[in-house]
């Protein structure tokens, strides 16, 4: 029999889980459609290129879908989501380069603010090296904890605290530029 | 100390809004055709799988001897037959116990047999409609 419940825009996420579990396509879709975005969003965060961020989000949803049966409903859909996504992505890089290689990794040269415009957080996350955005996108992001992320990347459980400290500061600064930079004009123009 | 958790209140609320992307519904569109694709191709293996099964079934019961299995079969509800005219409810027991005993276990595994291949075409063809 064909899962079709109606209204499906108008459900709760876990009713449309429930219908994904006894295989649902057209409500899991509706799931896709409604987080999507989120998820994109976190594995872009996390420094992947966009084609790549799409690819793991797909790998992402699609593992969500298999494992519908297994969501508990402790936590929301999304946040499910992000962290199998999360968990994709580090395995992806894993392959390529080892976690410990990029914490010895230069920061980035910061790009001058545009002072034009509010800086907002996917801006101020270029500032961060690649392990610091990826502990802090995990921790806030994908809302794992230190030792998960610690276990998830293979790295000390101090190492991450202090990349994911040293990111909020960046970030903290950062994110205060905007209003400082409007009480300092002569600052703004150099 | 105030001002640090007013940060982090506000990073977890940067972070929870996702940023705006463009093709949204072309990212849905890709995510749905690949759970298609990931059925269709579970459905196919499936059906293979049945069919496999059921070929090596059929190849067995074949070589068991099926054609001399059947007559015997036959010729055991034969004389169930002759003795339903008769009335005689015991000898109607004996006579149909006798015929299962006679009766090779080959041609039921390879009514079973079609019958799964049968169950399993029909699932794929649901999970496919799905």
């Amino acid at each position: 029999m064909t899962v079709k419940p109606p209204g499906l825009n108008r459900l709760h996420d876990t009713e449309l889980v429930a219908f994904a579990a006894a295989g649902g396509r057209e409500a899991f879709g509706e799931l896709v459609r409604r987080h999507s975005a989120s998820v994109r969003g976190l594995m872009r965060r996390m420094g992947a290129e966009p084609a790549l961020a799409d690819d793991v989000a797909q790998d992402a949803f699609i593992q969500a879908f298999e494992r519908c049966a297994d969501f508990r409903g402790e936590g929301t859909f999304a946040a499910w989501v992000r962290r199998i996504a999360a968990r994709l992505y580090i395995k992806r890089r894993q392959k390529d380069a080892r976690w410990t290689d990029l914490d010895a990794a230069e920061d980035p040269v910061a790009p001058v603010p545009d002072q034009a415009r509010a800086i907002d957080l996917d801006d101020a996350l270029k500032v961060l090296s690649e392990v610091e955005r990826v502990c802090v996108t995990l921790c806030h992001g994908a809302g794992m904890t230190h030792s998960e992320i610690a276990a998830a990347l293979n790295l000390p459980l101090g190492t991450v605290k202090s990349h994911v400290k040293r990111a909020l500061d960046k970030l903290r600064t950062r994110l205060e530029i905007g209003p400082q930079s409007e009480r300092r004009p002569a600052h703004v123009g150099s | 100390m105030s001002d640090r958790d007013a940060f982090d209140g506000e990073i977890e609320r940067l972070f929870a809004e996702p940023p705006a992307l463009h093709d949204a519904d072309g990212f849905v569109e890709r995510v749905e055709r690949r759970l298609r694709r990931t059925w269709r191709f579970r459905a196919g293996v499936l059906t293979l799988a049945g069919g496999i099964g059921g070929f090596f079934a059929v190849r067995e019961t074949l070589e068991a001897g099926i054609g001399s299995g059947l007559a015997q079969l036959s010729g055991s509800y034969a004389t169930v037959a002759r003795i339903r005219p008769s009335g005689d409810l015991d000898q109607l027991v004996d006579g149909l116990g006798t015929a299962l005993q006679h009766s090779p276990s080959m041609p039921i595994f390879w009514l079973v047999s079609v019958a799964i291949i049968a169950a399993a075409g029909l699932a794929s063809w649901r999970v496919d409609q799905a």
